[in-house]
């Protein structure tokens, strides 16, 4: 339980520190302060794509069903985080660029990423048998990872020819610094976050092994 | 020096049984056919005349690429499902490993997308009225495309047939994993059609190649876990 | 600073609130396993 309290705690302070004790950035102002919940998410989503995907490929070799449990767990926390880096990314783009969307390489990703998720759940809905879903999700979570590399080498050009004049303005983002009570306040939040996700990933587990075991006993 | 390679002489194998029912059959190239040509008039008739210039280009690389992936979907997306439907799924389960079917199957989709393409790419350049530059890397970008919306469509078109194939499920799953070679393909396609450097397509170009390659071993891969139960 | 107030006060109360619920899960959870023991 102390623990649990510990994170509540951390990412209040996390939340009132990024507000207060974090100064206004330089080049977005007020704005940029989102990083600090952006960012986190956003990494977030990616481990637990790779959670995910890992958890397939083990699901492949072995056939134990309990990885494919945890993989349809992971996507789902995936998501959930997924959806918050998104719409602070998109908040961030109106704040930086001055539109909601645009393309921006790290944009594109994140949309990808959330597309690929929703693509698993469409698939993992379309069938009942349990074994062949598990098994079918399974291949597409690897398929889908093995093409994300490749966006990184593509976007970059697509966006910068369509989008010149945005160029400086990526680039100053790029060369963003953070002052120290950034930092601070960031790496604490990377923190938070992951305790976070640790502790959805923890109560779904416990939720899913209760369930099982209420299923299994009711046979007897 | 085929029959070296077993894979390649089965799949060949795979391949023409499927070339003899097609032609007899034409469902999957009619299918092809027919989104494509629609989507092609639809498109040269709105936007056919008006647009002239580097937006031409821009707009004319993303449409070639958008009526080549749905026409894609219309037509690869049953490559399995008649071998469910017509119950000769355990004839070749027993007549060949995982492998050889999915490259049997894969050559099919390369052979019946190199099809529509020959017949597509021209069309659409002249519905259009537009002027290739780079007529090299035009021509590679068209080779490299299809072969990679062919390659990624086969295993999805596995999953799909497997998973039911209802209605958009190949959509849906297609194009996330479709969407950095489209992308490239799109990107490459402009600088061919508009004139850019030719480093700019070679880069583009590389990544088709790999892209197809990382597809093709991946599927080679993960097809036993679609085939076999 | 009242327009960035109102922002922490929401991202703060929204943090608040969705931790709550989850710890009430959390609880809910180790009473049904507690009795599970038994």
């Amino acid at each position: 339980m102390t623990w649990q309290i510990i994170l509540g705690i951390w990412m209040s302070g996390v939340v009132i520190a990024s507000f207060i004790y974090m100064p206004a950035t330089q080049g977005l102002g007020e704005m940029g302060r989102i990083i600090v919940y952006h960012v986190p998410a956003a990494w977030i989503a990616v481990l637990a794509y790779l959670m995910a995907m890992v958890n397939s490929i083990h699901y492949l070799r072995k056939r134990e069903i309990r990885f494919d449990r945890q993989a349809q767990v992971n996507a789902e926390l995936g998501t959930i985080f997924c959806i918050l880096a998104t719409v602070t990314g998109a908040i961030w783009s109106k704040g930086a660029w001055g539109a909601y969307w645009n393309w921006d390489p790290r944009q594109t990703s994140i949309a990808v990423l959330l597309m690929i998720y929703a693509a698993y759940f469409v698939l993992r809905s379309a069938i009942s048998d349990s074994d062949m879903r598990a098994r079918l999700s399974a291949v597409y979570a690897v398929l889908a990872f093995l093409t994300v590399p490749f966006l990184v080498f593509i976007v970059p050009r697509v966006y910068y020819s369509l989008h010149p004049d945005l160029e400086l303005v990526n680039l100053a983002e790029r060369s963003f610094e953070m002052d120290r009570q950034m930092l601070v306040v960031f790496l604490a939040s990377v923190f938070g976050f992951s305790g976070l996700y640790l502790w959805l990933y923890n109560i779904q587990k416990r939720f899913e092994i209760l369930f099982y075991k209420k299923a299994t006993m009711r046979r007897f | 020096m085929i029959s070296n390679f077993p894979w390649l002489s089965r799949g060949l194998a795979v391949l023409r049984k499927d070339l003899r029912i097609e032609f007899r059959t034409r469902y999957a190239y009619s299918a092809l056919l027919m989104f494509a040509i629609t989507t092609l008039v639809t498109v040269s008739f709105s936007v056919g005349g008006f647009l002239a210039g580097p937006e031409m280009t821009d707009i004319a690389a993303a449409l070639l690429w958008i009526i080549l992936f749905f026409s894609a979907m219309a037509g690869l997306s049953r490559t399995f499902v008649q071998e469910e439907e017509s119950g000769t799924v355990i004839a070749l389960k027993m007549a060949a490993e995982p492998e050889p079917v999915y490259v049997g199957k894969y050559l099919f989709n390369v052979v019946l997308l190199f099809s529509l393409t020959v017949l597509v790419v021209p069309l659409f350049i002249v519905m259009l009225n537009l002027s290739v530059v780079l007529v090299g890397g035009f021509l590679a970008t068209v080779f490299l495309g299809a072969m990679g919306l062919a390659g990624a469509s086969t295993i999805l078109a596995a999953i799909v047939a497997k998973a039911g194939a209802k209605g958009s499920l190949m959509t849906v799953l297609a194009f996330p994993i479709l969407l950095p070679l489209l992308l490239g393909a799109i990107s490459a396609t402009r600088t061919a059609l508009g004139g850019g450097s030719p480093e700019a397509i070679n880069t583009d170009l590389l990544m088709l190649f790999f892209y197809n390659g990382v597809a093709l071993a991946a599927s080679l891969l993960l097809f036993e876990y679609v085939w076999n139960e | 600073m009242g327009e960035l107030g109102v922002v922490l006060a929401v991202t703060l109360i929204g943090w608040v609130g969705l931790f709550l619920y989850v710890l009430r899960m959390d609880m809910k959870l180790r009473e049904v396993e507690r009795r599970e023991e038994i």
